[in-house]
């Protein structure tokens, strides 16, 4: 009966973390004409395969700092790949001039400001962060 | 000795730069500045055969040197208005003639013309391979360099010219087809001093697939093989043309000059990355009117496997001349100088361009950080005798050798 109460109470704490966890959202400007983006085209746009919305318009990609958690957390969910991974698969096109990597911006306030002001920026903040002056076009974890 | 003592200085500094280099850019304005460096020690060569990345190095007769592998990249980019930006990279490593304008490897404005096409101008990258635009990028790939077997051979990384590119999704993947056209003047090391060499009327294409776990590509470019200068070949030539009423003289001078030579280019790649394992494999063929530079085969196939932040990786790889060289065949017992000092130099000049070499290679990669990379590499080469054009062939007639290259480097990007 004891342990049956502990596994009660283990499994819903997993659930309870699981709610609370942070998700990534993947944020536009409200006038962006993009609604929604594909996990495909997603990872295309920030592996600078296609740098373009799917309407043509040319994305203006926003990254988080280099050892930030929630871009480290960001590439794995998208690509299953680590910032020094993903840094070198960027090398081979940034340093040829293909594409320019996403620009670096300092935190959750200064991307939402930005995308605020940049009709086709893109970038990614966890939903606790997230205010409705901007659209979600995809959500980690629900897609 | 002092000159690779500064090369060493410059490059810990910039190492050193770079990690206090922040990538924050905030501005409407966009202005970047980034950088790449590889800092690396070689052990590799002898009196024999003298080791190069490629033909470019005057070579290593063993010890350690920083020579071969070690060089410092900065690169600027702008953008000035609505699909209009351009793109600087300059480039300190080892080569035949150090300026300003040998180290610009990109110089080059580029256009948006629609979403999908782009062109540009100026000075680019050959895109004649799979790592032709980032081979001196040591943090962009996985090996110590790039396969000396397949990239040696292209003392040229640049030319100056115009290229357009179509890039749009098909189905899972994304297509980009490339065309390109232009000129390059480059230099390359021979045992007798330093060789210019013109390709003219450049004009290629290559077509790659990639979705998120593979890329395929095929690459096609031809050009003629312009104008060639090294002081004592030209020496030859002159020399020969003395003698021009002597039967196989003519033959001979015309084998060792180069008139609209075409040199083409074909190959192949493929690179498989999914889980743990990371796999690339190329296959090239050059086909070349030059009696001086041979037609040849090459490739390479590597495998990795990821262990966290590590990366082991093995590779082969392989080239091989597929035309026998000319065979000087000049009447004999004329003049002295003909065939004491004329036949066998000319003979060794169609010779030396022979290549036949396979190389086995174990390493490791560790990603210190998400911009520190080090490696460390040995490879075993089997160089046929007198077919080691990839390596200063110092002794003449040489023998078979094999030969082995270890290599520890730190690679960074900024």
């Amino acid at each position: 009966m004891k342990r049956l109460f502990l596994i009660i109470v283990f499994v819903g704490q997993m659930l309870l973390q699981s709610a609370l966890a942070a998700e990534i959202l993947v944020i536009v400007n409200l006038q962006n004409a993009v609604d929604e983006l594909s996990h495909q085209e997603l990872m295309d746009l920030y592996m600078g395969r296609y740098t373009n919305f799917p309407n043509k318009v040319a994305a203006l990609l926003l990254d988080m700092p280099m050892d930030s958690e929630i871009r480290d957390e960001f590439y794995r969910e998208l690509v299953g790949k680590s910032v020094a991974e993903v840094n070198a698969y960027w090398a081979r096109l940034m340093f040829t001039g293909r594409a320019s990597p996403p620009r670096g911006i300092e935190d959750a306030e200064q991307v939402i400001k930005f995308i605020g002001d940049n009709k086709n920026a893109i970038g990614y903040v966890y939903d606790t962060e997230y205010d409705d002056s901007l659209k979600v076009v995809y959500r980690f974890g629900s897609n | 000795m002092r000159k690779s003592k500064n090369s060493l200085i410059v490059v810990c500094q910039f190492i050193l730069c770079s990690i206090f280099v922040s990538d924050v850019i905030a501005d409407d304005q966009y202005f970047k500045f980034s950088g790449f460096g590889t800092l690396s020690v070689t052990h590799a060569g002898d009196d024999d055969l003298y080791f190069r990345r490629d033909l470019s190095q005057e070579g290593q007769d063993g010890g350690l040197s920083l020579k071969p592998d070690s060089l410092l990249g900065m690169q600027f980019d702008t953008d000035f208005s609505d699909g209009l930006s351009a793109t600087i990279q300059l480039v300190a490593k080892e080569r035949p003639e150090q300026n300003l304008g040998n180290s610009i490897e990109w110089a080059f404005l580029n256009y948006d013309l629609t979403p999908d096409w782009h062109g540009r101008a100026g000075r680019m990258a050959l895109d004649l391979y799979l790592l032709s635009e980032y081979r001196n990028v040591g943090f962009a790939y996985l090996w110590a360099r790039a396969p000396v077997e397949f990239y040696g051979s292209m003392f040229f990384s640049y030319f100056d010219g115009v290229d357009a590119t179509f890039t749009d999704r098909l189905r899972n993947g994304v297509l980009q087809f490339k065309l390109f056209g232009g000129q390059t003047e480059n230099d390359l090391i021979g045992e007798n001093g330093i060789v210019g060499i013109s390709i003219t009327d450049i004009i290629g294409t290559n077509l790659s697939y990639e979705t998120n776990h593979w890329k395929f590509r095929v690459s096609l470019a031809t050009g003629k093989l312009d104008n060639v200068q090294n002081d004592s070949f030209t020496q030859l030539i002159d020399d020969l043309s003395l003698f021009t009423a002597v039967p196989g003289v003519n033959e001979t001078v015309e084998g060792l000059g180069v008139v609209d030579d075409r040199m083409s280019f074909y190959s192949i790649g493929w690179t498989y990355d999914r889980n743990k394992w990371t796999t690339q494999l190329e296959i090239g063929y050059l086909d070349s009117e030059a009696s001086i530079y041979l037609p040849y085969i090459s490739g390479y196939l590597s495998v990795g496997h990821r262990f966290d932040a590590f990366t082991v990786y093995g590779l082969a790889a392989s080239v091989r001349t597929t035309d026998e060289p000319y065979q000087v065949t000049i009447q004999s017992g004329v003049d002295p100088l003909l065939d004491n000092t004329l036949v066998p130099a000319s003979q060794k000049a169609f010779d030396s361009g022979q290549m036949d070499q396979h190389s086995l290679s174990i390493g490791a990669r560790w990603d210190v950080n998400p911009r520190v990379a080090l490696k460390a590499q040995w490879d075993r080469s089997w160089v046929k005798a007198n077919e080691g054009m990839l390596w200063i062939q110092k002794t003449w007639p040489g023998q078979d050798k094999v030969m082995d290259i270890l290599t520890i480097n730190a690679n960074v990007i900024f």
